[in-house]
Formats: structure tokens, sequence, C-alpha cells
């Protein structure tokens, strides 16, 4: 029994550590970083965390080190927790190259290792779960980390776990489901990547709406329900926190607006971002087939099959976007990309695929379960040589040669439009070309940047006469601004940088972020509450006699 | 009511795919249809410019089977009667009595997808598929590899593809041979039909039928029989065949004939690591290749109850192979140059491959009907009908492209669509080296250059062409002063020219031109071909085998439909 246990944990591990293994090949061959699409913008997030670790000085919501050091909030706003995390790793592994490599496999690892354990969940069999799972390894978000460190990919590997909640919510009669994992994987991912906490509450839904329909303890259900939430809120106090604070009182700008049209997926050569390999879709539309003929069978592979294809269908180029787009601008810039709605299709669709191959070897005799297998071995070769060469191309492009952490910093700052305090309602494009904006390290040269103590950001300038002088720093309405040991209030530009009167000779000014009280107990609480979500869990994992379910009951009783 | 059944309808498995073929022809040719823009590439202007020729001979009642007097640049070359000579004269009537250039291309788009998809189709109820399966693998036939690739590109490849079904069916007799023995009559008159149509095609035809015949041999009761059959087969073939050959025989020993244009192998092979977005010429779409794969894998896991689909998906697999990348093309390419030239392209071997490999999906797809249930066949079935919409989609796509392409060139779609066929050919010359009588060896890419120097657009400005009976062409010119000049005529061993009067034997340039001492004043000059009599022989031979083969035919449809009355 425990044999058979290990065996579920060491397979999923292997198959994400050869998969990475492949996919980092490219890499390996050229012993560098790379520098893709949204690698900029994370890597100066996570540099600002690392150097927070490595000089002792903290600071959750003003950035001393990234962005070009000009205290913008980032972090805090997206995905505080893992942030800090990833941040530890970079500054213990202490190399872009070193750091992306790990993390690289860290996804594969935890998507190789959630996937599986959909599938047995599923109970399927464990050659299915081991197809399925490379399948879902190499389509997608999941792939794509390899070729463009989009942070959707953070989200995609952690859908799978969300799923394994959700069948919960389905496959109970009582209406009592496992609310704490529920709250707790959901909020994981709030602190991962938060738009993919929408996705996440917009795949429980039908979920949740199935349960609520066959349960005969639908009160029991909703409560439980508002238990998982209740969690949910204690655990990621410090992000809501955050956006209470910040948007109340600034106006914080958008994330960068692109069309919707051009983003949705389609088919194409390669199945990372915008598009996906045609084998795919006829798979998928074999999958429907199946389904449709096989109704009766399987509720929750209908369930799976049909949600996916509507996240699919909503992803893909077919969905009236153009339409959309015009009547909603806003999605623009918050929803960006339709295809981000495939990290919730494909692991939904692969785990059907999975229920049909095991029903297919339960009814047929062992070819067709077998064909139906190497079928998809051939699918994910093909997945896999076409992602492969793709990567390849994208990491022998854009290696950064050997940089110090430093280095790549100062040349590739990132200066994104979103979370700055601007003044007025403008488009993200003004934004991310106002002349203002655009900071090099030789304007932060100019005002010999230095972080303080406490994490407050000093600069410090000469003026050869009286001048009024834009400095490179934002400023929050939470910010407070110390010029030459003065208390000031400045104006500032449309995008939140402050002017200040020069004085002739040495200048000082001194940038921090006031935190109000209510927010230092909320992030206390979310900290806490993590605290004894891990011990709980821990707990419940080395003793049997500990089970978290009747504590957590028996806590109910007592209310 | 009386309930209609299909099966009693006589000809319903020709007329299924007939109507099921127009339709999807109309379907993928909807981009030329609606914007009537005809494709125009140097193979258009190649093989247009032979049934142009064969179309005035017919018209003109002047018929000259060696020297072209009206297509090709009208200099007197031979290239019909190297390259599939009776079905050019067949395409030549459908010139005749087409109003355009655009209409004719059109219809022969119509013309080979009713020849693939009839054949295709017999072959896939040969094989004992449904109605619905032989559909969808007729369908995926037509819409792949060279056939589709025809009416972007005027690959004459395609007729060979087009005719490779039959030459399957063929194969299929002589593998069964064992149960019913095989045909040798219409096994020798397949193989001429396609000798006829293309002359690489039957080549491949050949090599596909070996292994057929090998396995019909190691399995027949009567061995010998099956020996005696396939040379009877070989000697009707031979007979029927007579003038294709025969022009080879009577030529080549006494011309140094120029070789078609060289390729390299190594780089028109299929690409089967990189994923194409079309599944024609050297790309292979993913979607088609993991279906190769699932058919791979289903004959390993069944190879023991299935052998004819076994059978004939290795043999596909083989052709794959050797039209695929990973066969050392670069090897052989530097080590046998001829390759280059005759054969070119290494992914000329699909038209083998796609229809065996196909015919394996079907036989798979019955097979999983059979043993697994409707359900299961209903799903095959879709697996296979999912595919051709993405090969569809790709090529619709393509063809869009290029008839978007193709309407910027105002003028050459004007060409195409005007009812003055010869215009068209007045301003676009073929460059091809084919067939021209070369004094030294010379790469087929240098001879192009010449060709184009001196058979190119304006090279007979200044000479009035007229064809005169007995198929003999008559150059006039005026000159100045007496002078060397050369003419723009194309002269073999077995040509003639007369200038002004007299029979002279002239120096010839590289590609076969003749210098002439051209006298003031008016000059003229009449070239002739004299016709060997052994090909003479052999034509006849040819002529009288193909009667008494039509005859017999006629005779034995006679009697079938006589004893089904009776």
């Amino acid at each position: 029994m425990i044999k058979r246990k290990s065996f579920d944990t060491i397979i999923p591990l292997t198959l994400g550590l050869i998969l990475a293994t492949i996919l980092l090949i490219p890499q390996f061959q050229i012993k560098a970083g790379v520098n893709l699409s949204d690698t900029p913008f994370h890597f100066n997030r996570f540099f600002d965390i690392a150097e927070q670790f490595r000089n002792h000085n903290f600071s959750y919501f003003q950035m001393n080190y990234g962005f070009g050091q000009t205290g913008r909030v980032v972090n805090a706003l997206y995905g505080p927790f893992f942030s800090y995390i990833l941040g530890f790793l970079l500054f213990i592994t202490g190399s872009w190259f070193k750091f992306q490599v790990l993390t690289t496999y860290i996804v594969f690892l935890v998507g190789s290792y959630g996937m599986y354990q959909l599938n047995l969940k599923l109970k399927t069999s464990r050659v299915t779960a081991t197809i399925i799972t490379l399948l879902f390894l190499t389509t997608g978000y999941v792939s794509s980390w390899t070729s463009s460190n989009s942070f959707s990919t953070w989200g995609g590997i952690l859908i799978p776990f969300v799923l394994i909640e959700a069948i919960d919510l389905v496959n109970n009669d009582e209406g009592k489901f496992n609310w704490v994992g529920l709250g707790t994987i959901v909020a994981v991912v709030a602190q991962v990547h938060l738009l993919t906490t929408v996705l996440c509450v917009l795949t429980l839904i039908p979920f949740f709406v199935y349960g609520l329909y066959q349960s005969n303890h639908k009160k029991m259900l909703w409560l439980t329900l508002l238990k998982a939430i209740a969690l949910f809120m204690v655990l990621t106090a410090n992000i809501w926190g955050t956006f209470a604070l910040l948007y109340s009182t600034n106006h914080v700008s958008a994330t960068f607006a692109y069309p919707l049209t051009s983003t949705a997926i389609t088919v194409g050569l390669v199945s990372v971002w915008n598009t996906i390999l045609d084998s795919i879709i006829v798979l998928f539309f074999v999958q429907l087939c199946y389904v449709v003929t096989n109704f009766k069978e399987s509720k929750l592979n209908n369930l799976f099959t049909i949600e996916g294809l509507i996240f699919l269908f909503l992803s893909s180029q077919l969905f009236p976007w153009s339409i959309i787009e015009n009547r909603f601008p806003i999605l623009k810039s918050t929803f960006q990309f339709p295809n981000r709605l495939t990290t919730v299709a494909y692991p939904l669709l692969f785990a059907a695929i999975g229920i049909t191959i095991s029903e297919l070897s339960k009814k047929y005799d062992k070819n067709i379960g077998n064909l139906a297998r190497l079928a998809l071995v051939g699918i994910i070769l093909s997945n896999l040589s076409a992602n492969y060469l793709f990567t390849d191309h994208r990491v022998k492009e854009n290696s950064i040669g050997e940089v110090t952490l430093q280095k790549y910093i100062d040349d590739h700052i990132s200066m994104p439009s979103e979370y700055l305090p601007i003044q007025k309602d403008m488009p993200s494009d003004e934004i991310h070309n106002n002349e203002a904006n655009i900071i090099n390290p030789n304007v932060n040269k100019n005002f010999n940047k230095e972080v303080l103590k406490g994490g407050r950001l000093k600069l410090s300038w000469y003026s050869k006469k009286k001048e009024v002088i834009l400095l490179p720093i934002f400023m929050y309405h939470q910010s407070e601004l110390q010029f030459n040991n003065k208390k000031l209030d400045p104006n500032v530009n449309p995008i939140g940088m402050p002017f200040v009167m020069s004085e002739v000779g040495k200048n000082t000014a001194i940038l921090s972020f006031k935190t109000p009280g209510w927010l230092t107990i909320l992030l206390t609480i979310s900290l806490i509450s993590w605290f004894g979500v891990i011990t709980l869990k821990i707990m419940s994992k080395f003793s049997k006699s500990f089970n978290m379910e009747n504590l957590t009951l028996s806590k109910r009783k007592k209310v | 009511m009386k309930k209609y059944n299909f099966n009693k309808i006589t000809g319903i498995d020709y007329l299924i795919p007939v109507i099921f073929t127009l339709l999807l022809t109309t379907v993928f040719l909807l981009p030329q249809l609606v914007s009537k823009v005809g494709i125009s590439e140097p193979d258009t202007i190649f093989h247009f410019g032979r049934f142009y020729d064969t179309a005035q001979q017919l018209k003109n009642h002047n018929f000259s089977y060696f020297q072209m007097n009206y297509g090709m640049g009208t200099n007197g070359r031979i290239v019909n009667a190297f390259y599939g000579p009776f079905f050019a004269y067949f395409l030549g009537g459908l010139v005749l009595i087409s109003k355009s250039w655009f209409q004719f291309e059109i219809m022969l788009v119509y013309l080979l997808f009713l020849i693939g998809g009839i054949g295709m189709y017999r072959l896939s109820l040969k094989l004992k598929m449904s109605r619905i399966t032989s559909l969808l693998v007729t369908t995926i036939f037509l819409l792949t590899g060279y056939i589709c690739y025809w009416a972007r590109s005027t690959s004459f490849q395609a007729w060979g593809a087009a005719l490779m079904p039959y030459i399957l069916m063929q194969g299929l007799s002589l593998y069964n041979d064992r149960i019913k023995h095989f045909n040798w009559i219409s096994l020798g008159i397949t193989v001429a039909v396609l000798a006829q149509v293309h002359m690489l095609g039957t080549f491949f035809a050949i090599l596909s039928l070996i292994p057929f015949f090998i396995y019909g041999l190691i399995n027949t009761k009567d061995k010998k029989k099956m020996w005696i059959d396939a040379f009877k087969a070989v000697g009707l073939c031979l007979c029927l065949t007579a003038n294709v050959w025969g022009a080879y025989l009577t030529l080549y020993p006494s011309n140094l004939i120029s070789a078609p244009l060289g390729f390299s192998p190594s780089s028109t092979a299929v690409h089967l690591l990189w994923f194409g977005e079309i599944t024609t010429w050297v790309k292979i779409q993913e979607v088609v290749l993991v279906l190769f794969g699932v058919q791979t894998v289903y004959v390993l896991l069944n190879f023991r109850q299935e052998k004819l689909n076994t059978f004939l998906t290795v043999e596909g697999l083989v052709f794959l192979f050797l039209s695929s990348d990973f066969f050392p093309w670069a090897y052989l390419e530097n080590h046998f140059s001829f390759v280059n030239n005759y054969f070119q392209f290494p992914n000329r071997l699909t038209i083998v491959a796609f229809p065996l490999l196909f015919s394996g999906i079907g036989l798979t797809i019955s097979h999983i009907h059979k043993n697994s249930g409707f359900k299961m066949g209903v799903l095959a079935n879709c697996l296979l009908a999912f595919v051709i919409i993405f090969v569809f989609r790709a090529d619709l796509r393509e063809n869009m492209r290029k008839v978007n392409d193709s309407q910027g060139n105002i003028a050459l779609v004007q060409q195409m669509r005007g009812r003055n066929l010869n215009n068209y050919l007045e301003n676009n010359y073929p460059n091809n080296p084919d067939y021209l009588p070369l004094q030294k060896k010379m790469l087929a890419w240098n001879v192009s250059g010449l060709t184009e120097k001196y058979l190119g657009k304006d090279s007979d400005n200044d000479y009035k062409k007229e064809v005169l009976p007995g198929g003999k062409l008559q150059l006039s010119w005026n000159s100045d002063n007496t002078e060397k000049r050369s003419l723009p005529l194309v002269m073999y061993k077995q040509s003639e020219l007369i200038v002004n009067g007299k029979k002279v034997t002239p120096k010839v340039n590289e590609i076969g031109l003749p210098e002439v001492s051209s006298k003031r004043g008016r000059n003229q000059a009449i070239l002739s071909f004299n016709t060997p009599i052994l090909f003479k022989i052999l034509f006849g031979l040819t002529m009288m085998s193909w009667a008494a083969v039509i005859i017999m035919g006629v005779k034995y449809y006679c009697n079938r439909i006589k004893k089904r009355k009776v």
C-alpha cells in the first residue's frame, strides 16, 4: 500500500523532471539566462525581493531595488507572497541562469504532480494518467514557460489542484466537501497570480451549480461553501487589503491594453500562446463525439468536456472578440488575452479524455484502449517537437549572456504602465510612452539612489542653481517625501512623479511608504492563517490520528 | 409506400463518387470560380503549350507526332512524343472546346478530381469499406499531395497521382491471386494508360506493384500461371505503349537529348520533422502525420489479424520514408547526379505513399467498426473527418492566397480569361530545357538559359511562321544582305531543313538551332521531320493494339449487359 502510494508521487515527478530537462536543453547549451517576452517584468519583481533578503531591508509595498528604484508598488498587487518565495529562490541561486532552470523545474514538477493526481482522482489507470499528464505538460501555458516566462503558466499549473477539489463539489451527497482544501488552493492561486483566481472561480461555478442541482443537502452545501470563502478571505487578507487601500485612495493605472482578437487562439504550428496544433483540436472533437454518443455514461466526463469546450470556444477566434472588445474596452486591459482561458480549458478537456480512455479500455478489448493511448503519445510527440523547436529558436535568439543580477536589471529596467498613481484617466500606451516614465541607469546615477533602513529610498544630487526638477520616483497617496529634511507635499506630474525646487548644492530626498495600521493587521492575519494552514496540513500528514476534517468539524459544532 | 433501395440503382457506386467529387471540387475551387482568376506557373506555360499544339493539330487536321509546329514556341522541338503523347492529344481536344485558358484550367481540375475520386472510391469499395468510409478516404486522398497541388502549380505529377488508385486495384488483384487469379489484360491496360499520361508515374506504378506481385507469387497456388500471365501483361503493356518507348528508342541513340531541369532531391524531400501548414509538395501537416502514426500503431498491434492492412501500410510507410528527408538523399545526390534530373523531387513518391496509407487507414476504420461496434466505428470515422477538415481548411486557404497573389498581374489574368488562346502563349514562353537536341553535355539549367536566349519571347520577331500540310514548318524572312543567321528552329538528327528550295545540312548551335546562309531579299526555310521507319511500325502496332483492346472491351461489356438482361 505504501509502495503504491509512493509510486504515485515518483511517476509524476519523474515525468516533470524529464520534460523540463528536454525543454531546457537549448538553455543548457548556451548556459545563460534568456530574456523572453515577460522576463523583464517578472525578474524586476523577483530581483527586488532578492535584494530585500540580501540587505535584510524589507518593504512590502514600495519597491526600492527593482523597476528602476522608483518606489512604485507592483509585488503587493501581483501575487505578493509567491513573489517573496521566488525572490528568495533568486537570492539563494544568485544567477539568472540557475534561477530560470530552477523555476522551470518547479513549473514542470508541480504541473505534473497536479495533473497526475487529478487523473488518479478520476480513477484512470496509471498509464493513462501518465499520458494525460504529458499531454498537459506539452500544451499551452505550461509548455510556454520556457519560451515566454509568462506568469499565467504558474496559474495554469495550479488549475489541476483546483479541479481536484472541484470534483468533490459534484461527487458528494451530503454537501460536505473539503472546504479547507478548496479555500486554501484558491488562496494559493491568488497569492501566485491574481487573474487566474478569477478563472478559478469561473471554473468552479458550473461544478458548484451541478453539485447543488443534484444534492439533497443544498443548505449544507451552501454553508460549506461559505466556510471555504471565509477561509479564502482570511488567507488572502493581504491582497484584498492592499487593493482596498491603494485603489480607494489612488487612481491606479490599469494594466497594459492588448487587442483581444489577435490573442485569441487559432490553429497553428505550435501549441503555445495563441496557436494550437490541429491534432489537438481533432482530439477534442473526437472527445466531443464520444461524449455525445455516450452521454449517459459518466456525468463527470460530460461536465468536464462541455465546460472545457465552452472555455476553449471563449478563448478562440471563433468567439466574436472584436464585438466584445468594442463594447467593453475595459477587458482589453483587465483580461488582456483570451488565450488565458486555455489554462482552464486544456486541463478540463485532457482530464475528460483520460476518463474516456478508461471507459474505452473497460468496454472494449485492450486494443482499442491501447490505440487511443498510443494516438495520444503521437500527439504528445508532435507537440513536444514543435515546442522544442520553438523554445530552441526563442532561447538561442534571446540569450542575455553571463551577466550579474544587477547588470541584467540595469539593462532591462521594466517600465510597465500598470499600477502607477496617475492623476487623470489616460490610455495605457500614453502612460507607457510618457517621457518621464523612461528610467535608465544614467538617470538613477545622477540621483545617487540609496536604500535606507526601514525600506526608505534616499535620493541625493547636486544642483548648480535653484531649479524645479522632476524626481525619478513615484508617489502614491500613502508615500511620504522628505526633501532636505523637510516633509514635503509636492506637485506631481500626470503619472505621479514629484517636482521639487532644488537648492544650490547638495540635495536629498527620502521616499517612504506609510502603511496604515489596519493593513498591517490584515497582513499579519493572513500570515498567521497561512502558518496555521500549513501546520495543520503537516500534522495531518504525519499523524494518522490527527484528521483535519475532524478538527474542523468539531470546531463547527462549538460554534 | 415503396422504400427506395439505393443498392438497386445501376452504377450507384459510380454515381456517388462523381456527385461527391463534383461538389468537393467546386468548394475547393471557389476562390478561382468567384474571382475568375487563372493561375499561371512555369509548369502551366509548359503544359498548356503542349496541349495547344495538339489542339491546333486537331483543328487544322495537320498532324505531326514529333515536331511541334504550333505550341512551345513554334520551333519544331519535340516534347509531346516523350511526355504522355496520347493524353496530350486528348487534352488538346479539350483545349478546342474551351473558350479560355482559365476555363480549360478549371475543367482540368474537375477532370483530375473526377478521375482520382472515382478511382479512390472504387479502390476503397474493393477493400470492402463502407460507403461513408470510402468517401472519407477519397476526400483525404484528393485533398493531399499532388492532386490538390495541381490547381496551384500545374505539376503534371498530379495525373500520375490520380491514376494511382487504379494501379493499386490491379495490385490488389495480384495480392489476392490465391483467391482469384488476376486479370492480365486489365493490368497491362492500366499501366499502359498511365504511360500514355505520365512517364515517371509509370515508373512509380511499377515500383509499387512489385511488392504486390511478390506477395501474390509467394501465396499463389499456381506460380507458373502467375509468371506467365505477368509476362503476358508486360507484353500487352509493351504493345500498347510502343509509341512511348519507341520514341525514346529511335531518338535517344541518335541525338543527345537534354534532360529536364535538375533539382536538389535533398531539398525537395518531404519534411517529416518540421510540420507544414499544408500537406503538399515538401510539407506535411501535423494532423496527417499523427494520423499516419496512429495507423502505424494500429497495424503494429494487429498485424496478425490484418495482413492486407499491414501490407498496405508497410509499403506506404516505405514509400513515405523514401520520399522524406529521413532517407539519405544528400548522399545519393552527390554520387548519382542523374537522380537530380530525372527523378527531381523525392516528394513525388508521395503519390504512391498517400493512397496506400489512406487505404490502410480506411481498412483500420472498417475493422474497428466490425470488431468494436457501431459507436466505435462512428468515432473512428469522425476522427478521419476532423483530420479532413483541417486538411481542407489548409488547402482552401492556400488556394485563396494563390488567387490573391495572381490577381495582381492584371495582364496575365486577362490573357488567361481571353478568348484568344494564342495570346497567352505568345506572351509567356517556356524556358524548359526538356528534350532539346544538344551538341555536347550541358547542365540542364544552362540549357534553360540558352533556351531563353535563343528561343525566348522575341526570338522569332523577324520571322513569319506558317505550318504547311504534312506537319512542315515554313519560315520566311527578309534579309538586307547575304549573311549567316541562326534560325529559331530546333533541329534533331531526323529533322530536314530546306532553305530557299535547297536541302541543307547546316551547322547547329549548342541547343540545335541551325545556322544558315541567308541571301538578300526574301528567304524561306522549311523544317520537317523524317519519322524513322522503325517508329512508324511501332506506332502502327500501338494503334492496332489499342483498337483491338477497345473492340474487345466493347464486346465484353455488351455481353455482360446482355447477360444481365437475360
